[in-house]
């Protein structure tokens, strides 16, 4: 709980935290009002997406901008020195870490969605199954892409190499991982699509787009191809809680095994 | 022994007395006693069926008035003419697949009877019109088994081997396709709502048929067109079908149909055009859809003039090799939004040159179905600039004379949000500030 509640004032107390928020609102604000001028009943499903692809860009990096420079503080400043020499041992750092900076940044941007919430009812047709799908892909959005960022956080030395890791983890998230799966695209065939499917499935972005759009009742899985049949060949949530425990426990170990001692002189 | 015997008596007339009163009239029975052209209003509870009509008569229920079949056949068997069902819900059809004949909650063969606000459900097909003419269907609510079971159920509203029909006010979902129409000319469907089916409209073998206002909603596919000519589509929306390779609507090997002024939203495809010709697509607007207009090659001589392309991630491709296909008519072309900006000088809202509609995208969607997985992506943005740099970009459309649309005024009170958020949080820091110090 100490741990949540001075991360919670370190972070209400810089400017990140509200300079990434401020760039949801507004987006959201603006997807919100484009939303208005589609048919009453696509309105809401079609914000929700709306939303979600703007997430695709914005969620990721400020998740891993707020998460890795709060741990390369602790760094920076020797408090970790200071805590690991004290009590704790490294590993459980970590986790008290990990939990406060998820709760903190989850907490917020739920907090945003649910003031969201109330213009969308006022001026969608509201669906709470909907919104909570929806609010379930940002969660997971930040659980995944938070560890990413304490990963880095913890195996930079320098901020510079923390701010050019962190764009990189970026572009590599939205952009290159998609373009190389487009290259590969016209060599899948019923044989190896197995095998597609699965590192197609593990990129969280897709996963969470595949997952919304099945839960919000807009992407059909009937009457699909058997190429499409042996592609999607498990239910979406499983393949999202795949997801989360995979990049969850990867990167949280990862940061404990590749952890660095700080800003080098 | 008295006493025994008393006990013996009164339990049997406990037990009889608890066993369902046949006294009731069945529901055959009181259409069987209604004379010709007559009337019977039934009462506000359940009537069993199967039930068979074979003379003209109207009957009207209440508000929970229910004809429940005994599942092992049509609930409602109309062979006659002229005869009217209205506020009645009709539910618990066979289900089997494995009879002589697919059963349904209505199958009617005779002319000019209406069907009005009804509620059928439990059933294999909704409402069967077979080889019947002037039929009006109204405000019928058909429900089928659900998404998981499309494959094992009928259709929603089915027309086979008829004409001069009307359905108007209709809601279907959940059904395998939501109107299914063989063999079926000179019809009129219009203003219905469709989702959660396969195909909203399936329509093969038929022709000289009007859809108009028509919605149809998150279906594998809106409408299907196969086999078909002379079909006007006119004010219809298709919105969110999207799915493994969905579409708004595909027209497929046919020709001559007119598809004009529908709305085509956020659909995987806006429409697909395979093996068709002649067909001409006018003032349709297309906006947020993977792809507007999938055309293969082996559709040619459509006709696309007043179309309004917005948002979308391509706007058209065509797949395959080249095919001719006229992007205006009587020097209007079609609108293309921002992305194919070109001057207007003379100020007749038609663009002073030509332009052209290019993509590498069609690349992809030929090779391989799952590139369609890829097209909400943020990278195919990328991609598409990578192969205009590289020129691998083909050309999908060339459009004479491109529509410009007048600049819209957007609200001025939209632009107060960015100062206000600003001072807002201008506000806020300087408030958290002095508090600190």
């Amino acid at each position: 709980m100490n741990y949540i509640w001075k991360e919670w004032l370190e972070q209400s107390r810089g400017k990140g935290l509200w300079l990434g928020l401020a760039m949801v609102m507004l987006t959201s604000i603006f997807l919100l009002m484009e939303a208005r001028s589609y048919p009453d009943e696509l309105g809401f499903d079609a914000f929700l997406l709306s939303l979600y692809d703007m997430n695709i860009y914005l969620v990721p990096i400020f998740a891993l901008f707020i998460s890795s420079f709060s741990i390369f503080q602790e760094k920076e400043l020797k408090t970790s020195m200071i805590l690991l020499t004290k009590k704790e041992s490294n590993r459980s750092l970590m986790l008290k870490k990990t939990i406060a900076i998820q709760t903190v940044v989850i907490g917020v941007f739920v907090g945003w969605y649910f003031v969201l919430a109330i213009a969308m009812k006022w001026f969608l047709q509201f669906q709470l199954t909907s919104f909570i799908y929806f609010l379930l892909t940002v969660v997971v959005l930040l659980l995944i892409f938070n560890q990413l960022g304490l990963f880095l956080g913890n195996i930079t030395n320098t901020k510079m190499q923390l701010i050019g890791a962190t764009i990189f983890t970026w572009f590599l998230f939205v952009f290159l991982i998609d373009l190389a799966f487009i290259q590969y695209v016209p060599s899948v065939s019923y044989e190896n699509v197995k095998l597609f499917s699965w590192l197609y499935f593990l990129d969280p972005l897709h996963t969470l787009r595949f997952f919304l759009e099945t839960s919000l009742g807009l992407f059909s899985l009937n009457n699909m191809s058997r190429l499409m049949e042996k592609m999607i060949w498990m239910a979406p949530w499983k393949f999202l809680l795949i997801d989360l425990a995979f990049w969850m426990i990867l990167f949280f170990e990862l940061s404990i095994l590749f952890r660095s001692k700080g800003e080098k002189s | 022994m008295n006493r025994l015997l008393i006990l013996i008596v009164g339990i049997g007339v406990w037990i009889l007395s608890s066993l369902p009163v046949s006294a009731d009239v069945s529901l055959q029975q009181l259409i069987d006693e209604t004379p010709m052209n007559g009337e019977l209003i039934l009462e506000n509870k359940q009537y069993d069926g199967n039930i068979e009509i074979t003379k003209p008569i109207t009957i009207i229920g209440k508000k929970a008035t229910t004809i429940r079949g005994d599942g092992k056949g049509n609930v409602v068997l109309v062979k006659a003419s002229n005869v009217t069902l209205k506020n009645l819900i009709i539910e618990n059809g066979s289900l089997n697949r494995s009879s002589d004949e697919e059963y349904s909650g209505i199958r009617t063969m005779g002319e000019h009877n209406q069907f009005i606000n009804l509620v059928i459900h439990d059933v294999y097909h909704g409402l069967y019109i077979n080889s019947s003419k002037h039929t009006l269907v109204k405000n019928v609510k058909v429900t089928g088994q659900g998404t998981g079971k499309l494959g094992s159920q009928g259709n929603g509203i089915q027309l086979v081997r008829t004409s001069n029909n009307l359905i108007e006010d209709c809601t279907i979902s959940k059904t395998r396709d939501g109107i299914y129409v063989e063999y079926a000319d000179k019809n009129e469907i219009r203003n219905n709502y469709v989702s959660e089916t396969r195909y909203g409209l399936h329509y093969m073998y038929s022709n000289d048929n009007t859809f108009y206002k028509n919605r149809f909603n998150k279906n594998t596919g809106g409408a299907a067109i196969m086999h078909s000519q002379n079909i006007v589509l006119k004010e219809n929306q298709f919105s969110f079908n999207q799915g493994s390779r969905s579409f708004g609507l595909i027209i497929q090997t046919s020709t001559s149909n007119t598809v004009l002024d529908n709305e085509f939203y956020l659909n995987q495809r806006g429409i697909y055009l395979e093996q068709s010709t002649q067909n001409k697509i006018e003032g349709n607007k297309f906006f947020h859809n993977d792809i507007g207009v999938e055309l293969w090659t082996t559709s040619t001589s459509q006709v696309f003039t007043k179309n309004h392309f917005e948002q979308n991630i391509a706007n058209v491709l065509t797949i395959g090799a080249e095919s001719y296909n006229q992007w205006n008519q009587n020097g209007m072309g079609n609108y293309w939004g921002t992305e194919l900006s070109v001057l207007d000088l003379d100020q007749n809202q038609i663009g002073d040159s030509p332009v052209e509609y290019r993509s590498s995208l069609y690349k992809l969607v030929e090779d391989n179905e799952l590139a369609y997985l890829f097209l909400k992506s943020p990278a195919i943005k990328i991609y598409e600039k990578i192969n205009e740099a590289l020129s691998t970009q083909k050309v999908m459309v060339v459009d004479e004379f491109p529509l410009i649309e007048k600049e819209k005024e957007s609200p001025p009170w939209m632009l107060l949000f960015i100062p206000a958020i600003a001072i807002a949080g201008w506000i806020f820091t300087k408030k958290r500030r002095s508090r600190l110090s």
